[in-house]
């Protein structure tokens, strides 16, 4: 590349690569770093150095895996963001589906309808289900009365793990949605024709020939509810009981109550190595879906 | 002094040479043609000569200036893409005005001179659409006006009929010549279309592999190709494995295992006992029952397929040692597409100075 | 006959995502404290809203760092999206996404950490407004690649091979190529500013509040139909952004994801 080029590129990409370079890459080293301090004695950070010494540890890693009730709280935000993924699959395929092999003028509208939900902050559409949820809605009371029909004690819908995750889908069901559907839409409809020619079934059909044409869409689905799933903090706060506590809940308490803020970078850290891991897994699955298409 | 020298220009892509020791000149007012298969590196080349790319090694001249440290948008040099590459959200007249801008020339000029060019490609009635408005042809014509109008020293056309449908391609063929001829400026063209290039061509470097194979007047390469692949790759050619009986000053004896013996042009450092090929276009081939004696070559073989296209048909021949040459025969007689059946018993014939030896 | 199964799971799969969003803007009209029972229509909690000094101010917080973010964000995500585009530097594709692909406390997390320990600054408007500016770059750039992907390339050698120097050919071609996307963009970064909460969350340290931030406290606080006022109106505005943006540049739809 000539020279002239090459200032070029660092005329055009130097400013947003320097910004993201100060507030994006170094506060992320930052918290490494910090994930290996001490507590300050009123919450915060110890100094890095302290008579000349770096003053490093790894208690807090150490403290971590001390305790299982910790691990715990990993195992359990995995969970809900695996019942989240799979639920919002569920919900979004038929519609996807449904858009994508439908009228050539409504497709565009029918999205539209669907990102327009995400057009509200996600705090009201939590806001919304505890409404919904809540005791005194119709919602409930017409749960609990057919329950009682039943013979069953009334059950309270809100501040639950089943409130949380019905908040988590609904949240996320439009980023499962996006992705899928724009995967559909390229779909060779001929290709089914064929598949029919030769003999398929519907459900040959939608297993042999949509289902593995339409994995990648699948993947970017399931890694963009997934990994936001796994972080989130206010869904649980608002719609769950005491008990539900996901790692989000956690890293918040360390870093704005308790005020411990290595254990909460320590939390970060990890969270960080399991959205890594996680991503890896996604892209690894996608290139072997490829393969076999 | 030539206007462009290109000398000893090498580009490679790693271990892939695209261009390799190419060397040639381009005269004033030359309709020129690099010629030849996709991956050849004809395109590579124009695209150094535009700028977009830098030769590895090698000197690029123009009017005996070295091009190497001229950006491409200060040479007065100006490309045709085969995409056309006209901006959309300008219209046709502003289109054709852009290189003015670039150069600075004032609005009144601008206007002048556009209108100008408008006329020159006949397409006044359209300055004020967008290019997605007009046809393939017009957008063809004013990514010409477009280029011709500061006058360049130099046009260059990449594969620039490639996206026209085969009638609208021979009518800007037509065209293309006339406007070269009126404007005076040397065209470099780029095609993998033989046909094209012979058409429309004062010279044509026929290119393989990043290298030139042979560099000549269309006729020049038609009637003389250099060796194998330029004879195949122009026009069509019958090729068969011969073997030089004699070589003289005025005449070839070359003999054709299975058939036997004939006379063939004199070719300067052929020797007796040499191995190679015999090369020969199929409308040199003379197909009838029998034969007048003067043609003293040839030889008796069965018609195995024939293709008719109108005007001509072309006969595929087995002879005795089992080769297929094609004849080619005019149907003058309208309404009968051919003179001869599948399996009939037929004898080819050629003059003896017909054909060519080929050694490589 | 399949269709017709298709048919009634996605209408249900609507009516899921739309019936919550209904019910607290027909509350948010409900002449009753609870969210209950609908007892009659008025327009008192949007009165409540109007007088609400904390409220307003956060509103107003909220439009300055959104016009503020979205604004730079979108300067400095066209130069990444067109660097990326023509130059294809992977590394800033990756610092460029990793904001947007992230879970939001952890840049919420870091950016707290950074300010405090490294910049040692007081957490306010600015921090946030940085913020904001991080996570949106990367939803700009993309939107701008994606625009330059589906365009012919050879009008920008066009461009130069007729005498443009690099600047005229973005200014005269480039620019107004993209603008549809930059507008776009634009559009989408001050949504996603104004929309933000945990970043914010983080970022914002005592003396500011932003709308978010201000609903999250009353829903944990004091929940009254005015939060159902705010939410409505807040929907409003993004919603009339949203459908904006995908007028003028569709892919932003499918660049969402």
């Amino acid at each position: 590349m000539s020279k002239r080029d090459r200032l070029l590129k660092w005329l055009t990409g130097g400013p947003p690569f320097l910004f993201l370079l100060v507030f994006f890459v170094a506060p992320s080293l930052i918290v490494i770093v910090a994930s290996f301090r001490f507590p300050g004695e009123y919450g915060g950070l110890a100094p890095l150095i302290v008579d000349g010494k770096a003053n490093l540890t790894l208690e807090t890693y150490r403290f971590f895996f001390s305790d299982f009730i910790y691990a715990r709280v990993f195992i359990k935000s995995f969970g809900m963001a695996l019942a989240t993924t799979l639920i919002c699959l569920g919900l979004a395929y038929p519609v996807a589906l449904l858009i994508a092999r439908g009228n050539k003028k409504f497709r565009d509208l029918l999205v539209l309808l669907v990102v327009l939900p995400f057009a509200s902050n996600f705090l009201i559409r939590t806001y919304a289900w505890m409404i919904i949820l809540g005791p005194q809605s119709a919602f409930s009371r017409a749960i609990n009365g057919v329950l009682g029909w039943c013979g069953f004690a009334p059950v309270t819908l809100l501040f639950s793990s089943f409130a949380v995750l019905v908040g988590m889908v609904y949240v996320h069901l439009p980023f499962m949605l996006l992705p899928l559907y724009a995967n559909l839409e390229k779909h060779d409809p001929a290709l089914l024709d064929a598949a029919q020619d030769l003999g398929a079934s519907a459900w040959q059909r939608f297993w042999r020939v949509t289902w593995p044409l339409s994995l990648p869409g699948v993947y970017s689905g399931a890694a963009l509810v997934f990994i936001p799933v796994l972080g989130m903090f206010a869904i649980p706060e608002i719609l769950g009981g005491t008990g539900d506590i996901l790692i989000g809940n956690l890293i918040k308490d360390q870093f704005l109550g308790t005020r411990d803020w290595p254990f909460g970078s320590t939390l970060s850290i990890l969270l960080t190595l399991v959205v890594l891991a996680c991503a890896g897994l996604a892209a690894w699955f996608s290139r072997q879906g490829v393969r076999h298409a | 002094m030539a206007l462009l020298e290109i000398r000893n220009v090498i580009r490679r892509y790693g271990a892939l040479a695209a261009v390799e020791d190419v060397s040639f000149s381009v005269e004033a007012g030359e309709f020129f043609t690099l010629l030849g298969p996709s991956g050849c590196g004809k395109t590579t080349l124009l695209r150094m000569i535009a700028g977009f790319e830098s030769p590895d090694a090698g000197q690029i001249l123009l009017d005996g200036i070295d091009l190497a440290d001229i950006p491409a948008e200060k040479r007065p040099v100006h490309t045709v893409f085969q995409s056309y590459a006209l901006f959309p959200h300008m219209t046709v007249a502003e289109n054709i005005a852009f290189p003015l801008k670039m150069a600075g020339t004032d609005a009144q000029t601008i206007k002048i001179r556009v209108k100008q060019s408008l006329a020159e490609v006949r397409l006044e009635d359209k300055a004020d659409h967008y290019p997605h408005e007009i046809s393939g042809g017009q957008k063809q014509r004013v990514a010409l006006a477009r280029g011709l109008i500061n006058r360049p020293r130099l046009l260059l056309l990449d594969e620039a009929l490639g996206a026209l449908d085969a009638k609208l391609r021979e009518k800007m063929q037509i065209e293309l010549i006339n406007l070269q001829k009126n404007v005076g400026i040397s065209f470099i063209f780029v095609t993998h279309a033989q046909d094209e290039a012979l058409a429309l061509s004062h010279r044509i470097a026929v290119m393989r592999e990043g290298r030139i194979e042979q560099l000549d007047e269309p006729s020049k390469l038609y009637g003389f190709p250099r060796n194998r692949f330029v004879a195949d790759f122009i026009g069509n050619i019958n090729l068969f494995e011969v073997e030089v009986k004699e070589a003289a000053a005025s005449y070839l004896r070359l003999a054709a295992a299975g058939i036997g013996e004939f006379t063939a042009p004199p070719r300067s450092g052929a020797k007796a006992g040499e191995q190679g090929w015999f090369a020969i276009r199929p409308e040199q081939v003379r197909i009838a029952r029998h034969h007048d004696i003067e043609l003293k070559n040839r030889f008796s073989g069965k018609v195995r397929d024939f293709l008719y296209i109108g005007d001509v048909t072309t006969y595929k021949v087995e002879l005795e040692n089992g080769t297929l040459i094609e004849a080619l025969m005019a149907n003058f007689e309208p309404g009968r597409t051919m003179f001869f059946q599948v399996g009939d018993a037929v004898t080819l014939a050629w003059r003896h100075d017909a054909g060519r030896f080929l050694n490589e | 006959m399949r269709k017709r199964w298709l048919w009634t799971a996605s209408a249900l799969v609507y009516a899921f995502l739309y019936l919550p969003l209904v019910i607290v803007v027909a509350y948010s009209f409900n002449d009753s404290r609870l969210n209950a029972e609908w007892v009659g229509f008025t327009l008192h909690w949007y009165r409540v809203l109007l007088d609400d000094e904390q409220m307003l101010r956060a509103a107003v917080n909220s439009l300055l760092i959104a016009c503020t973010a979205s604004g730079v964000a979108t300067v400095l995500g066209t130069m990444a999206g067109i660097a990326l585009h023509r130059y294809k530097m992977k590394f800033l594709l990756f610092l460029v996404l990793t904001p947007v692909a992230m879970p939001e406390i952890l840049l919420g997390v870091s950016l707290l950490l950074f300010f405090i320990q490294v910049l040692n600054l007081t957490l306010g408007l600015f921090s946030v407004m940085i913020a904001h500016i991080t996570f949106c770059i990367g939803f700009v750039a993309i939107v701008v690649r994606v625009r330059l992907a589906g365009m012919d390339e050879s009008i920008f050698e066009a461009a130069r091979d007729l005498g443009a120097t690099p600047w005229q050919t973005f200014r005269l071609v480039t620019l107004p190529l993209i603008m549809p996307g930059v507008i776009a963009g634009a559009l989408m970064a001050f949504t996603l500013s104004i929309d933000d909460f945990v970043i914010t969350f983080f970022t914002a340290g005592v003396g500011v509040a932003t709308l978010p931030l201000q609903i999250y406290s009353m829903i944990k606080i004091a929940v009254t139909p005015e939060v159902n006022a705010v939410s409505t109106l807040l929907m409003l505005v993004t919603l009339g952004l949203i459908v904006a943006a995908s007028r003028i540049a569709p892919e932003v739809l499918k660049g969402k994801a």
